[in-house]
């Protein structure tokens, strides 16, 4: 019987929250893929490189500077 | 931008269906979903119904309104409903800031990015990506 409380309050203490939140640190600082490149994408501080070459608003060259926006968990870069 | 999907479209980006990657999502505002900043499109209204119900699933990573930190929700990450938007945060502290002054963090802020060498930046574009 004490047994089986104990496996109770175990399966209560680990299992009640759910799956945690969990921190996602950044792996770098933003830069261009390939500087030399007409219009280089932005490999971002969590490590993705954006889907686009180019800012979607003036179709200049991306900045690093500006932070992504995220469709579909995909960057999507600015300028 | 009111319609990000304008601007993905023209840039001839495809993106796969969250809930579904070998499906490629439809870039229309019908099959459109937003959680905090991020912005979500599915190849149907079935997947986008399927995450509605619990973004938290399949929404992967988001960015923290109040800390701005990335982070990967739990099933019971507190959030928050504003203007029709629901924001996720890593802890309750974040949720308490933002419930005191929603407005303060509702959107990116980009005009605050500093640049060395450079003077503040103006705000970019107006981020209804977000």
């Amino acid at each position: 019987m004490r047994s089986a409380a104990a496996a109770l309050l175990i399966v209560a203490a680990t299992g009640c929250g759910g799956r945690p939140a969990e921190l996602v640190p950044p792996v770098g600082e933003a830069a261009l893929v390939d500087p030399d490149a007409a219009f280089p994408r932005v490999r971002f501080a969590d490590g993705l490189v954006s889907e686009n070459d180019r800012c979607p608003i003036t179709k200049r060259k991306l900045s690093k500077y500006f932070p992504p926006v995220y469709v579909n968990g995909k960057p999507i870069g600015f300028c | 931008m009111q319609d990000p999907q304008v601007q993905l479209r023209e840039l001839g980006i495809t993106l796969p269906d969250v809930l579904d990657p070998a499906k490629t999502a439809v870039l229309d505002a019908e099959h459109r979903s937003f959680v905090g900043y991020e912005t979500y499109f599915f190849a149907d209204e079935a997947d986008k119904r399927r995450f509605d119900a619990d973004p938290t699933g399949s929404c992967g990573i988001l960015t923290d309104p109040v800390s701005k930190q990335r982070f990967r929700p739990g099933s019971d990450s507190p959030h928050s409903e504003y203007k029709g938007r629901t924001y996720y945060f890593f802890d309750a502290a974040g949720r308490e800031s933002f419930e005191r002054a929603p407005d303060a963090f509702a959107k990116p802020n980009y005009d605050k990015i500093e640049i060395p060498g450079m003077p503040m930046m103006t705000p970019g574009p107006e981020p209804s990506l977000r």
